[in-house]
């Protein structure tokens, strides 16, 4: 694709007319902004695009944010919200990571009331919460107990001691959507069974953070936000037990593809019929393995809880750390949206995209319905990370959906060539950022010259009109494994 | 010496080719990269091994081989274990039979999430076989 295929339709949007290719039923569109765009051409993201507006009962669009990467099948930063009647499921358009998601805690307290405690939780946390390839974590659950993580998610945690009940009205769907842990593979539960309350590798972190910028008010005012407080925020998915599943699922559908007769432009777009057993099935496993990450997330919290009680219990501070919000950027969720006077019931992808919900929104949390829910948006290592909230008119423009983060333009292989990792390291602590990481390689990799620029993605989508910002962080500390 | 397997750049994610004189080698030698990417091909010696015998069957070739190394990568991540040979008993376009073993305990550098059909090639180029795969990071 290049660029005078696409049609710019404002500074913010552009489009792939469907007359791109015969297969495509509806355009897709675009977020970006001139200078994404280039970054954005260089790799196959944009025919990805494209092949996702060929699927069945595509409503309105396909859709991607500025921060879109090239994926399977689906890139990371689609959209494509099927009709229900006659629509479809596709695992590729959630991804391996399922319920990867953002979690982000406050502290009653600044940075500079913190500053002489920071670099001891930051070494509390590196050893308390496990970080890097193959780590387990000291919670194993299996056999009954696992299937109730899987049908209870946050809830499970909370009952168990590992959480507090008023953190689940600050979750995404409470932390627990109706799942059925039979539809999960043994050779799944294998994969979790020792890896709950672990952060896994790549670009997941745990970030201490301050409050740097509030550019809304009473947005922050609403969410318990104020400028130089101390945050935290937690990126990790479903781990072992997710990737599993959507593996599980693609080989089973891909064995159906003669059967139900359907023509792909990328084998990874494979889909099920929503009518189709194998489509129950995949959407309950999927709540589960998302039931699983939002455990997961649940039970890191409990442990950097932990962490700071330990380290403050001694001093003035108040330790409790409060849950403002958890909300996923890998997913599907059967939602309801007003086209032409009529409710329209859709099942949306979201796949590196994150849900934004604004104020009177049902599924916003009642403390937050005058405003919206909280959009967290992880910046790049050592970069800015944002808390958005939705707008009325991203519920007819993108579903209700923002961006995730700042997208991947280098590859791992050529980070590592060009970034060496003690020298980041160093950098990084040089601006008075802690780094406890498990490899610098993996330091290396997660550079932030390996992704496009943050505050550009940011900018784009709110000039799109989709969210605005309501506060930007900078990091304190960052915590990841390899 | 005959080039097993290499890398290809890809912005998120990990691609290799791996190459054989039949669907045997090429199959083996695609375990192999996935070993690589996993971490430390040459830290398995002396460790103890555990072995695993995988009989699969699949509507095509491509499909046999991303059933084949998801099945490997489960197995490793599962039992804790870098593949490092693999003995084809059978192979086939459709099915195949497989004893692979693993070392025990050694420190895996990188996270494979999964086997994905991105790109997915399996094919005869000239007189050698060649297979095209993406693993998800």
């Amino acid at each position: 694709m290049q660029k005078q295929d696409l049609k710019k339709l404002t500074d913010y949007l552009w489009e792939i007319p469907k007359t791109y290719r015969a297969a495509m039923k509806v355009p897709a569109r675009i977020y970006a902004s001139e200078k994404l765009l280039e970054k954005i051409l260089t790799d196959k993201s944009l025919e990805q695009a494209a092949n996702m507006a060929t699927l069945p009962r595509v409503v309105d669009y396909a859709l991607a944010m500025p921060d879109i990467h090239q994926g399977y099948g689906f890139p990371i930063g689609g959209v494509v919200a099927v009709e229900e009647e006659g629509g479809i499921v596709s695992p590729g358009g959630i991804g391996f990571d399922i319920n990867c998601g953002m979690r982000l805690l406050a502290l009653p307290h600044t940075r500079k009331e913190l500053s002489p405690h920071l670099a001891r939780i930051a070494d509390g946390i590196f050893a308390r919460v496990p970080a890097g390839v193959g780590k387990g974590g000291r919670l194993r659950v299996t056999g009954r107990d696992l299937d109730a993580v899987l049908e209870q998610g946050a809830e499970w945690m909370v009952a168990h001691g590992y959480g507090e009940e008023r953190d689940l009205a600050f979750l995404e769907e409470g932390g627990r959507m109706q799942a059925d842990p039979v539809t999960v593979s043994d050779t799944a539960k294998k994969r979790g069974r020792d890896q709950l309350g672990t952060l896994g590798s790549g670009n997941h972190f745990l970030e201490i953070q301050e409050v740097a910028d509030v550019r809304d008010e009473e947005a922050a005012r609403a969410f318990g936000l104020f400028a130089g407080q101390v945050v935290v925020m937690i990126h990790s998915g479903s781990r072992g037990l997710g990737h599993q599943t959507c593996t599980d699922y693609l080989r089973i559908l891909n064995r159906k593809l003669g059967e139900w007769n359907i023509a792909l432009p990328d084998r990874e777009l494979i889909y099920a019929p929503l009518t189709s057993r194998e489509a129950q099935n995949y959407l309950a496993a999927m709540a589960a393995a998302a039931n699983f990450a939002w455990a997961n997330r649940t039970m890191m919290a409990h442990l950097v809880r932990e962490v700071f009680q330990e380290v403050l219990g001694g001093t003035t501070l108040d330790p409790s750390l409060r849950t403002v919000y958890d909300v996923s950027h890998n997913m599907a969720k059967r939602e309801e949206y007003w086209r032409d006077g009529n409710k329209v019931r859709v099942l949306v992808h979201r796949k590196g995209a994150t849900r934004a919900f604004p104020a009177g929104h049902p599924q916003v949390p009642h403390a937050y319905r005058n405003v919206g829910h909280p959009v967290l948006i992880p910046g790049s290592m050592g970069t800015s990370s944002y808390v958005l909230v939705g707008t009325q008119e991203a519920l007819t423009l993108s579903f209700g959906t923002s961006c995730h983060g700042a997208g991947r333009v280098l590859s791992r292989h050529a980070a590592i060539r060009m970034v060496d990792g003690r020298t980041l390291k160093d950098t990084l602590e040089r601006e008075g950022i802690l780094i406890r990481s498990t490899s610098l390689r993996g330091l290396a990799e997660e550079a932030p010259l390996a992704y496009k620029d943050i505050d550009e993605v940011v900018r784009v989508v709110e000039n799109a009109g989709l969210a605005r910002v309501v506060t930007r962080h900078k990091p304190l500390a960052v915590i990841k494994g390899d | 010496m005959t080039k097993r397997f290499e890398f290809f750049p890809h912005t998120a994610d990990v691609k290799f080719r791996a190459y054989g004189k039949d669907l045997a080698e090429l199959f083996s030698n695609a375990v192999s990269a996935l070993a690589a990417v996993l971490g430390g091909e040459e830290r398995w010696r002396g460790r103890a091994t555990i072995e695993k015998h995988l009989v699969l069957s699949a509507p095509d070739r491509e499909t046999l081989l991303v059933d084949f190394l998801s099945e490997i990568l489960t197995w490793s991540d599962a039992e804790d274990a870098l593949p490092h040979t693999v003995i084809v008993e059978e192979i086939s376009d459709t099915s195949l039979s497989v004893r692979v073993s693993g070392a025990r305990g050694v420190p895996f550098t990188n996270d494979v999430k999964a086997v994905t059909y991105s790109d997915l090639r399996v094919e005869q180029v000239g007189d050698r076989w060649e297979a095209d795969v993406v693993l998800d990071v």
